[in-house]
């Protein structure tokens, strides 16, 4: 049976409607994975971010006087001057 | 016919399948509509709350005092463990303090499911969750929290309070302020796929983000305050203790050390006592200012040191004087209780009581923390004769840390009461200043003048009066020494004392208010010989911090 040009047009319109229904498909499917390497990727920033935080909190407890002045003390045998010791020189001078 | 009957019996067919599924459809869509709209919401999205980090401390040089951190609770769910040896192998490794030992006798004596260990840090959580992963271990329950992190351990903790796991602020300016670094934790709507997981999606991602807090408190200073009150406290046998470090131009808190140390409790803001003689300033302020008296007049201080103010009410002073006479300098270096009184005893009731006002007592200073008293100041309309010749020297009045020390920092810079605060600044997430406290004057309350006499009255009790021992080599100090008698169990115990000194440095140009007070010293009553060494040695510590020059010679 000859395809007739009736046909011809309703199969074509079928194709086009099938092909654009699996770009749809395709378009969702690849965000919807997309989303969920963002949510994945956005997890391990604030992991990261959170361990971050956490090292300058370490830095910060080591920095601290008292931790500096313990270490002065008990390991390099440091102690205060008396204030009538220390001269300081005004910032004009 | 046979055509025809079929195809009306197929057209039967049709339609009868055609309302089937509209019926179906009908059911589905109005009757249905609800729950089968619930079931497809649940399935594709999930609500979480939002996860937003608690805002931080931070002092007046940006350190971080106090931040949160979001930490993991570790549990065991025996039913999901496959490998039990090598899930506590991993276990052990990773989490600090964690024993198979300790493991197998929590696995024997708990149910199915079990804590191993809370608050776990980043640390040790990405080296437990990495070897989870790489092993695909099942059975272990991983939820995150909250944890406040202090680098400074536990400095300023009765300032700062704390908070528990949730977020949530229980006490001192973690209570105060909870709603500014909290937010209110509010739910949203996120994407979910099949398994759970959660997609990313950017329009439901609007957490509010947090602020900020910087208090105008300094480590440094804060470290030897807290060092210094301690000493003192623990040297003098004392049951406990307050110091106090204020900028006197701007009023700021820079440093406030409690003793005994509790979670949220600033003594420096909550405690009451009676001043004492620390108080005398005020009173000499007000009767300078009044011209009650000169700085050049005389008072009858009373040779047997012994002054009946009504019959069978007498004040007492510890050092008599010599003549009977002390000038007014001396009344306040020689910290002549009657001298005081009698002065006090001049002014007109009303005016004293209005000074009083004036330099802060009575009334809250708003400095920002929770739970801060007035202090106990009686009207003048219910003022005695006592009642006012003893006021003169702090008793009969109680004041807190913050107002006395507020008041010395009005005489210090001129006469004009200042507005302390312990919050410079508050910042948002991008480190953008959204408020902003600065120095305000509150009133002025006696002239430059007095002022300047005070001065000079306050470097006498320093160079030759009961406040010697806080001299600072160097600098030019003033200051004033204060013991009063404990009212206990309905009157005042002679053995029970609150001693202080309140002064600043250097003299000439004020920059630092200091006060301590040592509540019940064993070793000694007077606090010429516990507070103010206690004063000579914070003072010391804050000039040579914060590089300031001498301006004595030091012979």
């Amino acid at each position: 049976m000859p395809l007739t040009r009736k046909k011809a047009k309703l199969i074509i319109w079928i194709i086009a409607i099938t092909v654009y229904l699996l770009i749809i498909v395709a378009e969702r499917t690849q965000r919807t994975n997309t989303g969920y390497k963002a949510a994945v990727l956005q997890g391990q920033v604030g992991g990261k971010e959170n361990r971050n935080k956490f090292l300058r909190y370490q830095v910060e407890k080591l920095q601290s006087l008292s931790n500096i002045e313990t270490k002065a003390n008990e390991e390099l045998k440091m102690s205060l001057p008396k204030p009538s010791k220390v001269i300081i020189l005004e910032e004009n001078i | 016919m046979i055509l025809k009957g079929r195809a009306k019996f197929c057209g039967f067919i049709g339609i009868v399948i055609a309302v089937i599924i509209a019926g179906k459809l009908f059911y589905l869509q109005t009757i249905k509509h609800e729950e089968l709209s619930r079931i497809t919401h649940d399935r594709v999205f999930r609500t979480v709350s939002q996860d937003v980090l608690r805002g931080s401390f931070l002092d007046r040089n940006g350190n971080v005092l106090a931040e949160s951190i979001r930490s993991y609770t570790i549990a065991i769910s025996k039913k999901y463990i496959k490998d039990k040896d090598k899930v506590f192998s991993i276990l052990e490794t990773a989490l600090k303090g964690v024993t198979k030992k300790e493991l197998n006798k929590l696995w024997k004596e708990k149910g199915n499911f079990f804590y191993i260990k809370k608050a776990v840090m980043p640390d040790e959580y990405e080296i437990l969750k990495y070897a989870l992963q790489k092993e695909r271990i099942t059975g272990i329950e991983i939820a995150p929290m909250y944890t406040r992190l202090r680098p400074y351990n536990d400095m300023a903790i009765d300032l700062l309070g704390y908070t528990n796991s949730k977020n949530m602020g229980l006490s001192g300016l973690e209570l105060y302020y909870n709603e500014e670094l909290v937010k209110k934790i509010k739910k949203k709507k996120v994407k979910k796929s099949r398994k759970g997981n959660i997609i990313y999606d950017a329009t439901a991602d609007k957490t509010e983000p947090t602020i900020d807090i910087h208090l105008t408190i300094d480590t440094d200073i804060q470290y030897y305050a807290e060092k210094i009150l301690n000493k003192y406290t623990d040297i003098n046998e004392a049951d406990g203790g307050v110091l106090l470090v204020q900028d006197t131009k701007t009023a700021e808190i820079l440093a406030l050390a409690s003793n005994p140390k509790t979670n949220g409790q600033a003594m420096a803001f909550q405690w009451t006592y009676e001043p004492g003689s620390t108080f005398k300033a005020i009173t000499f302020a007000a009767a300078l200012d009044t011209n009650t008296i000169k700085i050049t007049d005389s008072i009858q201080c009373e040779k047997e040191g012994k002054w009946e103010v009504t019959p069978g009410v007498f004040v007492r002073d510890v050092h008599k004087a010599e003549h009977g006479y002390l000038t007014v300098p001396e009344v306040l270096s020689e910290s002549s209780n009657i001298g005081a009184g009698k002065i006090a005893l001049k002014m007109d009731s009303k005016d004293f009581y209005e000074y009083i006002k004036a330099f802060g007592f009575g009334i809250k200073t708003a400095i920002s923390f929770p739970a801060e008293p007035n202090g106990i100041l009686r009207s003048w309309k219910k003022w005695y004769k006592i009642d006012k010749a003893t006021l003169a020297f702090g008793h009969g009045l109680s004041v807190t840390p913050i107002q006395l020390i507020t008041a010395y920092t009005a005489i210090a810079n001129g006469g004009t009461l200042m507005q302390p605060y312990i919050v410079s600044k508050i910042t948002n997430h991008k480190g953008r200043v959204i408020e902003k406290n600065k120095p305000t004057k509150i009133r002025k309350v006696i002239s430059p003048s007095t002022a300047e006499l005070m001065k000079i009255l306050l470097i006498k009790v320093v160079e030759g009066g009961t406040g010697v021992q806080a001299k600072i080599e160097g600098y030019s100090t003033a200051g004033k020494t204060g013991t009063s008698e404990k009212f206990l169990q309905g009157k005042y115990s002679e053995k029970h004392h609150t001693v202080s000194f309140a002064g600043f440095v250097p003299a000439e140009k004020p920059r630092y208010t200091v006060l301590v007070i040592l509540d019940n010293p064993k070793t000694t009553s007077y606090a010429s010989q516990s507070a103010s060494p206690a004063f000579r040695d914070m003072a010391s510590a804050v000039l040579n911090l914060e590089s300031v020059p001498q301006d004595q010679q030091v012979l």
